[in-house]
């Protein structure tokens, strides 16, 4: 099956079988390192991608609902500028997650501030904890996501 | 389920009718609407086993369509769980708020679809206890063959969300295409998700609805779901607990014991769920009462 759709802002097509996992074509036919899967389909997180703004779990995604629909992942984020809050504002509080999560959690956070640019503690909570990886601590993850949230409406507002 | 190596056949109507189209003419053909429910049960680990044919309903608008009014809510069966939170707690009934917020995590319920999670067959979906209580009503399509008519036309079908989870429930090819979700009066609404085991592997669902008018409890409401067994409550209760003044007196506390002790009697090897149960309970009467 032929697939378009866009990946990190470009028009790609793929020949591929509609039920492989999406995580396993993004990773293996356009090379996307970033991609991980940790678990089997119990929602760990770890395979996080933006389908539409939208966050979702690549692994449970079969390769036909890419079709026509716009796919971020962290590779294409970090050449954005709102990749820089999201460093700034982990960086500040401390907060390094390792190479296996640390994509998600960007993408995460980023898909959080598309929706709100004053996340509750709520939403931040639900943030980190949709991520499950034991390198760093829930409520430090909680802090960061919220200290990049008042970084990017610092930088907003001052354009 | 098809080998995990045979590739399904893949199908993106635009409409209802070219939904139902498609279904009853491919065997075997299954909805797709977010697909975590259907992907979950893959234990494949290249491909997510899927049905032989997958008629995938993200196309088709009519079913993403949502609306408010004073009654309430009406939702198009392909509106994602996110999408239902983002409402906002004021908007949305009693409850649902708390329900939603314990359904996994925001990355699966930006997928998972409210038809997906009340259509699942094989487990009863977490909100859908107090979809019932909130007397939830759903509107299907499918297609019936006219007498004198050569090509079947479209009907359509209204019931309950109770009777959707009873034996009238939804034949092959019919298509929930919307919910119906009142407001209703209620001046209290409890959703608890309490975990029983560590694993996360057992767990009790608990939702309550009240109605309390100066220390009387006008309405009252209870449900009860381990997410195997079925909704278990108890209408006859509801209907006697209406006028009751609160605190409740010992004798109508301990008929609400009664009850839930009798109707918890199917999770006879379960004694943590009953014992929660009745502890949940007794909390959320004590809670409306003061
Ligand atoms: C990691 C993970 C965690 C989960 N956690 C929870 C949880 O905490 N609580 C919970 O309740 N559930 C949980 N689930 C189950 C979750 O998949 C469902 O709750 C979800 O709402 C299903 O919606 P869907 O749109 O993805 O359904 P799908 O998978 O697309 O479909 C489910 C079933 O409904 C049928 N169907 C779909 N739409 C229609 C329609 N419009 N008309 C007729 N039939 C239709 C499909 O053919 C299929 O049989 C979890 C799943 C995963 C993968
Ligand atoms: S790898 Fe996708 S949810 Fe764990």
């Amino acid at each position: 099956m032929t697939i378009s759709f866009y990946l990190n802002g470009q028009p790609v097509e793929v020949d591929v079988l509609p039920h492989r996992r999406s995580t396993d074509v993004l990773h293996e036919e356009f090379g996307l390192r970033s991609l991980h899967r940790t678990c089997q389909n119990q929602g760990c997180g770890i395979c996080l991608i933006l389908l539409d703004e939208q966050p979702v779990l690549s692994c449970l995604l079969p390769a036909f609902e890419l079709r026509d629909r716009d796919i971020w992942t962290a590779e294409g984020l970090a050449l954005l500028k709102e990749f820089g809050d999201i460093v700034e504002g982990f960086g500040s509080v401390g907060v390094r997650p390792c190479p296996i999560c640390g994509p998600a959690r960007t993408l995460a956070t980023e898909a959080l501030l598309r929706r709100t640019l004053r996340p509750t503690r709520q939403q931040a909570k639900d943030t980190a904890a949709s991520i499950r990886c034991d390198c760093c601590s829930e409520a430090r993850v909680i802090s960061a996501v919220l200290k990049t949230a008042r970084i990017r409406e610092a930088r907003l507002h001052a354009q | 389920m098809p080998s995990k190596h045979t590739a399904p056949r893949t199908y993106f109507p635009r409409t209802i009718a070219e939904a139902l189209d498609i279904h009853a003419s491919q065997q075997g053909a299954v909805f797709w609407a977010g697909g975590t429910h259907l992907a979950q049960s893959s234990h494949n680990r290249r491909y997510i086993d899927l049905p032989r044919v997958v008629v995938s309903l993200g196309r088709v608008e009519e079913l993403a369509r949502a609306s408010r009014s004073e009654e309430g809510l009406e939702l198009g069966s392909m509106m994602s769980l996110d999408r239902l939170d983002s409402i906002g707690r004021n908007a949305l009934p009693l409850g649902l708020p708390e329900a939603l917020a314990h359904l996994g995590s925001r990355p699966l319920r930006c997928r998972a679809t409210i038809g997906g999670h009340i259509a699942m067959r094989d487990r009863m979906g977490d909100l859908t206890g107090l979809l019932q209580l909130l007397d939830t009503q759903i509107e299907t399509r499918y297609l019936k063959l006219r007498r004198g008519r050569r090509k079947p036309a479209i009907s359509s079908r209204k019931l309950s969300l109770s009777q959707l989870n009873g034996p009238e429930g939804l034949q092959d090819g019919e298509l929930i295409v919307r919910l119906s979700i009142p407001h209703g009066d209620w001046t209290h609404g409890f959703a608890l998700k309490i975990p029983v085991t560590g694993n996360g592997r057992r767990q009790l669902n608990f939702y309550a609805l009240a109605r309390v008018d100066k220390n009387v409890l006008n309405q009252w409401r209870m449900a009860l779901s381990d997410g195997q067994s079925g909704i278990l409550r108890d209408r006859d209760l509801e209907v006697a607990m209406a006028g009751k003044p609160l605190p409740l007196s010992k004798r109508d506390m301990d008929a609400l014991e009664g009850s839930v002790e009798h109707l918890t009697r199917v999770w006879e090897n379960r004694p943590c769920e009953r014992e929660i149960a009745q502890r949940l309970t007794r909390g959320i009467l004590t809670d409306i009462s003061t």
